[in-house]
């Protein structure tokens, strides 16, 4: 019945979908409406819909004919996890990308309901429709969601990974992190369609612009707390390493990040359109890349990909995608040609560009680092690694420009810049770095990379806060909301950020010991004393759990769940979490009967709280950057970035900002 | 005042720039090393990370060759022999591979010349323009003045030159970051600039002529590097030059007497003269000084420490040395086959008759040998145990014929008296022990292996496995 | 910027996506790379220990006849699963006298290793002292994993995951044609 429920739901989507993005493009051709597209689009929804609780359905009553129930659900997984099994592999994943997908095709198509004459929107709507349509053949051929599965009496299937049964941000990381990589179809699609129809002023960007904005925040939620679910569970005292998957969902965001800056200078000065084009295809690209790099088991080996055909059909799609951008921003190529010029250098435009560039080296760094163990196996069958170190050493002096350039260009005017007011404008964030630096000192940090980055972190801080204490001045709370000051909230988050991980990459200090009963190790000041063992019985697991005491009395128990269905065994860290350190223990080796001693590997690593202190304080700041600020009366000095900018007025819904 | 900012920050940094470096069997020098390696049964994680066992046991492993003396690169080497070059989280910096350093570094400084140049047009034509507006002298194209008519080649020639810097630092960046195999340079081989030594070690295997030029170079440039003048000194052995060798030994010794290698070959050369004793004293430093592992696997390939054992003894004792050491090894061949036919391995194992008739005449012949030697100088130590040896080893192999507890009691006895003359060796007690577990007495045998404790026996009865005799002693004692 | 840079950027850019796109469809499928890892092709690296019985194993010793060296745990599922093949192709072999299996316990205490093969059955020597040391001069990364050495001491292959006799036979035969 699931089955059945489930596949017909998934039909109907893709019936839907092709309908909506056929009869689309023949009616924008011949210059009429679209027809039917708000039925059409809930078509969609409903048979996503459809699909999604005939899959939690059987996730819940554990019905083994559907075969992605029996190969990774089970009896035994508790409520919420039997929830989260749907997206914790591939198939249910795609279900997931297709819910969020059409949700917001629905959203799309309410939010312009007034304005579905307009061919902007049309096309819009069939490139949303177009993916959707790959998205439900993915469903039902390569990645075939609803396959029937003849159980053999008793069956019971094996659960999912228990590494993703073990902490509740299984519930929440991966929806957040496909919110935000679905949400970028809008803004991808909007820029489609201004292609297409030639109309590439601003009114584009205006449109898409919150809801960019909103798949930024669960962008950068989603990677901040995959980093902390990481940290919390893997047992390895990290929260980044530069793994394939970890990369996938970084890519896109650098070049989200660096398009959410560049539009301004379009929107100011109508510069930079081809930049701001590709940065949208790019990312909406990256989405589609990253998936295809995380599912199609082609970075275990290039040769895996070939097996099976889910990694042959994304890449296929990536390639079209790629395609279509670069041929529709090559064939529009005349009208992009931009009014004005960047006069100087030493100006917001000029900061920007070099932001972009910035970014678009860093995301090429990232991209490079994952993709190359391919191109090499496949060019000569060598098998090389291209882990932390080369991303550490590549990405490191690109972040300390970008610091310095977070530093200097808010407080850059626009056009051109005398050295008199840059210098006066930078004077307490140059004070406040060096007292940043001599704190660092002082503490006791040592080495030149972290102490220049602390220093630029400084540099950066201060800017931002001298920013922000002013509008606050003038404004009062109002000084903490629209666009500049939500950015300036958001630039604070980066910081701590990044400090955050300057102090804990180069800090961080370890111990391996082997203690029997009773004894004690030495570690960056603390004294960890092993006190004795328990064993802990489960429905799912058996866990063996050691106590360790630290030297004022608090105790851990670091510990390792044995997984009884599969045999794997995962690794519970001990954490203790604080301002200015997390003491971090794992249990290497546990007791045996011949050998009762066990084997504690510790880390004391410095400022990791902050990594997500900043991370929420970004997405805060992303928040307080939707909020509409006050329409400033005309007649104020326009050139004067001091003052809070006046946002795009909240325009009615509809009426586009600029006149294209 | 801005300089002076600037100024106050170059200052604080480079205060705080100074960090202990990390070296030998530091922390921080392990866990950069394992940082360095990729789990392999993990997705992207370092060895130093992850608690998977492969990595523990690599860590493990990095512990133990650091102890030993190995260098970042011989550790490096060791697991890509074994697990291929995927076992690098650092990607090679030569090579289709080392194109991974280049090319961001050709991008980004190609785009950075490309967005420099644009913007000078730009600033260009805006002056350009600007000079329009204002001149008012027609026919005057506008332009900078003093501007000849760009030649053609202009843009090509930067843009290539651009290009080719970028390589150069990308490349630069490459050697400087990415993994050396051992021996790289640029191109993917030769001599390392930090190590010229390495270069002569590399020629003193196969032209020890070459090699002696080769280090008087180096020990031109830095005098009395106990290494080179070691190896100088060995290479001079070699071609025949003993004198020059010895000397180079000796200077070594005095500059550095803690420098284990000269050891060995001062050893050596010790004795080719005859100078068994010197050679023992050599030996004897070296024991003192915990010589790298390499080192010593290369004396035990040499049979070094035998020779020297087999020198010391007296003539006569020698030669009946001789004789028993071809018998016993024949013995040990035909329990090695008997244990592969599926017998089991211990010192009361019997072997089938017949399989040793010649050793046994040997033994026999030994025997009556040491026998007489013993009359000539009845407390000649090494005489007695290996006489007891003989006797025991006689016993064992006729165990299948007609078992004598008597020719056991004769072992005892000879092998008692050695033991009275020197309490303390560890060999005659060593033979004792296995004598006594074979009679039937493990309370004996555990008595003298106590005595022995730790300490290896001497080379000569490097054949006898004393693990072996321990455990099977431990066997009896918890059975009886 | 013109509309011919920008034509020709995009042009560029569509170029390497293309080129990158082709590399990977076109990757050559290579069967045996399984086989092709470093410590194959070489010789074996020595093995001199104790079993779980006492006695002493040397590689050298089994010079003259081929060798399954197989890294396995008695908690690892696949390794359970192959234990029957590695008892069909011990029994195969036993008369011929031509191959045997030498085992190699990772993390294993010899008591349950003992009651292993007495459930199970096999009776080759199993190394667990000093494991450690073969596994990374092995090259193991996961279990199970099986390295076949051929009459003169030199690793033929290595099977990644559980072997079936009828796979490691094929090997072997490949191998002795290639010898003669």
């Amino acid at each position: 019945m699931n089955l059945a429920a489930g596949n017909a739901g998934l039909v109907l989507g893709l019936l839907a979908a092709v309908v909506g993005a056929v009869s689309g493009v023949v009616d924008l051709r011949a210059g009429r409406r679209p027809r039917a597209v708000v039925p059409l689009a809930a078509l969609t929804l409903a048979g996503v819909g459809v699909a999604t609780v005939a899959m939690q359905v059987a996730l819940q009553q554990n019905d083994t004919t559907v075969d992605y129930v029996a190969r990774h659900g089970s009896s035994k997984t508790p409520f919420p996890f039997d929830v989260a099994t749907m997206w914790s592999a591939l198939e249910g994943s795609i279900l997931l990308w297709a819910l969020v997908l059409c949700g917001l095709l629905v959203g799309v198509v309410r939010k312009f309901r007034a304005r579905l004459d307009d061919p902007l929107v049309g096309w819009a709507l069939v490139v949303m429709f177009v993916v959707c349509a790959f998205f439900f053949v993915l469903m039902l051929g390569p990645a075939a969601v609803f396959e029937r599965f003849d159980p053999p009496p008793g069956y019971d299937g094996p659960g999912p990974n228990p590494l993703l049964q073990n902490h509740i941000m299984v519930a929440f990381h991966p929806p957040m992190l496909y919110l935000g990589y679905v949400g970028f179809t809008v803004p991808f699609a909007f820029a489609l369609a201004a292609l297409i129809t030639g109309r590439m002023g601003e009114g584009w960007l205006a449109e898409t612009r919150r809801w960019t904005l909103l798949s930024w925040a669960f962008l950068t939620g989603g990677i901040v707390f995959g980093a902390w679910w990481a940290y919390e569970v893997t047992g390895w005292g990290g929260y980044w390493a530069w793994d394939p998957i970890e990369n996938a969902s970084l890519l896109p965001w650098l070049t989200a990040t660096a398009f959410l800056h560049s539009v301004m200078v379009q929107e100011r000065r109508g510069m930079l359109r081809v930049w701001n084009l590709s940065l949208v295809c790019a990312t909406f690209s990256l989405t589609i890349l990253g998936t295809f790099l995380a599912r199609s088991g082609v970075i275990d080996s290039v040769h895996a990909f070939a097996n099976g055909s889910i990694g042959p059909t994304l890449l296929g799609f990536f390639a079209v995608v790629v395609a279509v951008s670069v041929g529709l921003i090559a064939w529009r190529g005349d009208q992009l040609r931009t009014p004005g010029a960047i006069d100087s250098p030493m100006s917001r435009e000029g900061a920007f560009l070099a932001n972009n560039l910035l970014f678009a080296a860093f995301a090429f760094v990232v991209l490079l680092g994952t993709v190359f163990p391919l191109v090499v196996e496949a060019v000569n069958g060598d098998r090389i690694s291209v882990g932390a170190p080369f991303f550490d050493r590549m990405t490191m002096p690109l972040g300390m420009l970008l610091l310095f350039l977070m530093a200097v260009a808010p407080v850059l005017p626009w056009r051109t810049a005398g050295t008199t007011v840059l210098a006066d404008r930078l004077w307490w964030p140059a004070w406040t770095a060096v007292g940043v630096l001599v704190l660092a000192l002082v503490v006791g940090a040592r080495g030149p990379v972290p102490l220049v980055a602390f220093a630029l972190a400084g540099f950066a801080g201060g800017s931002a806060l001298r920013q922000l204490v002013g509008s606050v001045r003038r404004q009062r709370w109002r000084g903490l909301v629209g666009r500049t000051n939500g950015g300036m909230v958001v630039h604070l988050g980066t910081i701590v950020v990044a400090v955050a991980l300057a102090s804990s990459q180069s800090f961080t200090t370890q111990g391996e010991f082997r203690l029997e009963q009773g004894e004690s190790a030495r570690v960056a000041g603390h004294t960890f004393t092993y006190v004795g063992n328990r064993v802990v019985e489960t429905a799912t697991r058996r866990e063996v759990r050691a106590e360790v005491r630290l030297e004022d009395g608090r105790t851990f128990e670091p510990a390792n769940h044995h997984y009884v269905a599969t045999g794997q065994a995962i690794s519970r860290p001990s954490v203790r979490v604080g301002p200015f350190e997390d003491l971090y223990l794992n249990l290497t080796r546990e007791p045996t009967a011949e050998d009762p001693s066990i084997r504690l590997r510790v880390f004391v690593q410095p400022l990791v709280v902050w990594l997500w202190i900043g991370g929420v304080i970004m997405v805060v700041g992303t928040f307080l950057a939707m909020v509409p600020a006050v329409r400033r009366r005309r007649g104020a000095g326009t050139d004067d970035p001091d003052a809070s900018e006046p946002d795009d007025a909240p325009e009615p819904d509809g009426a586009p900002a600029v006149p294209v | 005042m801005w300089a002076a900012l600037a100024l106050s920050v170059v200052v604080l940094v480079a205060l705080g720039a100074r960090r202990a470096p990390a070296s030998g069997t530091s922390a921080a020098r392990l866990d950069g090393i394992a940082a360095e390696l990729r789990c392999l049964q993990c997705t992207g994680e370092s060895v130093a990370g992850s608690q998977a066992p492969i990595a523990v046991k690599m860590r493990d492993e990095i512990l133990r060759q650091a102890r030993a003396g190995a260098t970042d690169d011989e550790i490096y080497s060791y697991f890509v022999d074994r697990y291929g070059p995927r076992v690098l989280l650092n990607p090679p910096s030569t090579g289709v591979a080392g194109l991974i350093w280049v090319l961001p570094v050709v991008v980004v400084c190609t785009a950075a010349a490309g967005v420099a140049t644009v913007l000078a047009r730009w600033r260009a034509a805006g002056r350009a323009e600007a000079g329009a507006d204002g001149a008012a002298t027609p026919g005057v194209r506008p332009g900078r003045a003093g501007d000849g008519p760009r030649p053609a080649w202009r843009t090509p020639a930067m843009g290539g030159a651009v290009v080719l810097f970028a390589v150069l630092a990308g490349v630069l960046v490459a050697n400087s970051s990415g993994q050396r195999q051992s021996g790289d340079t640029i191109t993917g081989g030769g001599p390392d600039a930090d190590d010229p030594a390495a270069e002569c070690r590399a020629q003193a295997m196969a032209r020890p002529e070459a090699a002696i030029g080769c280090y008087d170079d180096v020990l031109a440039a830095t005098p009395d590097d106990p290494e080179s003048l070691t190896y100088r000194g060995w290479a001079r052995y070699r071609t025949g030059d003993t004198a020059g060798a010895a000397a180079d030994f000796a200077r070594v010794v005095e500059v550095d007497p803690t420098f284990p290698d000269v050891y060995v070959f001062r050893a050596v050369q010790a004795k080719d003269e005859g100078r068994f004793l010197d050679a023992r004293a050599s030996l004897d430093r070296l024991d003192e000084l915990d010589a790298p592992a390499q080192l010593v696997d290369t004396m035990r390939s040499m049979g070094l420490e035998l020779q020297v054992a087999e020198g010391l003894l007296a003539p006569d004792t020698r030669a009946c040395w001789t004789r028993e050491k071809a018998a016993i090894a024949a013995v040990n061949a035909a329990l090695a086959a008997s244990v592969q036919a599926g017998a089991g391995a211990g010192p009361t194992t019997t072997l089938p008759p017949g399989s040793v008739t010649d050793a046994l005449t040997e033994l026999v012949e030994a025997d009556k040998c040491l026998a007489a030697v013993l009359v000539a100088r009845p407390d000649d130590v090494d005489a007695l145990v290996m006489r007891g040896l003989a006797i025991s080893v006689l016993y064992q192999v006729s165990l299948a014929a007609e078992p004598d507890a008597a020719v056991l009691g004769r072992a005892l006895e000879v092998l008692g008296r050695a033991v009275e003359l020197a309490p303390d060796d560890p060999d005659p007690r060593l033979i004792r022990a296995a004598v006594a577990n074979m009679s039937g007495d493990p309370r004996a045998a555990a008595a003298d292996l106590d005595v022995i404790g730790d300490r290896s026996p001497s080379p000569l009865y490097a054949s006898i496995d004393v693990d072996t005799i321990r455990r099977d002693v431990e066997a009896q004692l918890r059975e009886g | 910027m013109s509309a011919t840079r920008v034509r020709t950027t995009a042009l560029g850019v569509g170029a390497v996506l293309a080129a990158f796109v082709l590399l990977l469809w076109l990757a050559p499928d290579d069967p045996d790379r399984e086989g092709t890892v470093a410590v194959v092709g070489r010789a074996a690296p020595a093995i001199d220990a104790t079993d779980t019985e006492g006695r002493p194993v040397r590689l050298a010793d089994y010079r003259g006849q081929w060798l399954l060296v197989n890294f396995f745990a008695t908690w690892c599922v696949p390794c359970r699963a192959e234990h029957p093949e590695l008892v069909a192709f011990r029994e195969a072999h036993r008369d011929a006298g031509d191959a045997s299996v030498l085992s190699v316990a990772y993390d294993e205490e010899p008591a349950v290793i003992a009651e292993f093969f007495r459930t199970n059955g096999g009776d080759w020597p199993t190394i667990a002292e000093g494991a450690d040391r073969y596994v990374l001069e092995y090259g193991v990364v996961k279990l199970p994993e099986s390295f076949l050495i051929d009459p003169d001491g030199t690793v033929v292959h290595k099977f990644a995951g559980g072997v079936r006799a009828a796979e490691v036979d094929a090997v072997i035969e490949r191998a002795a044609r290639g010898r003669t």
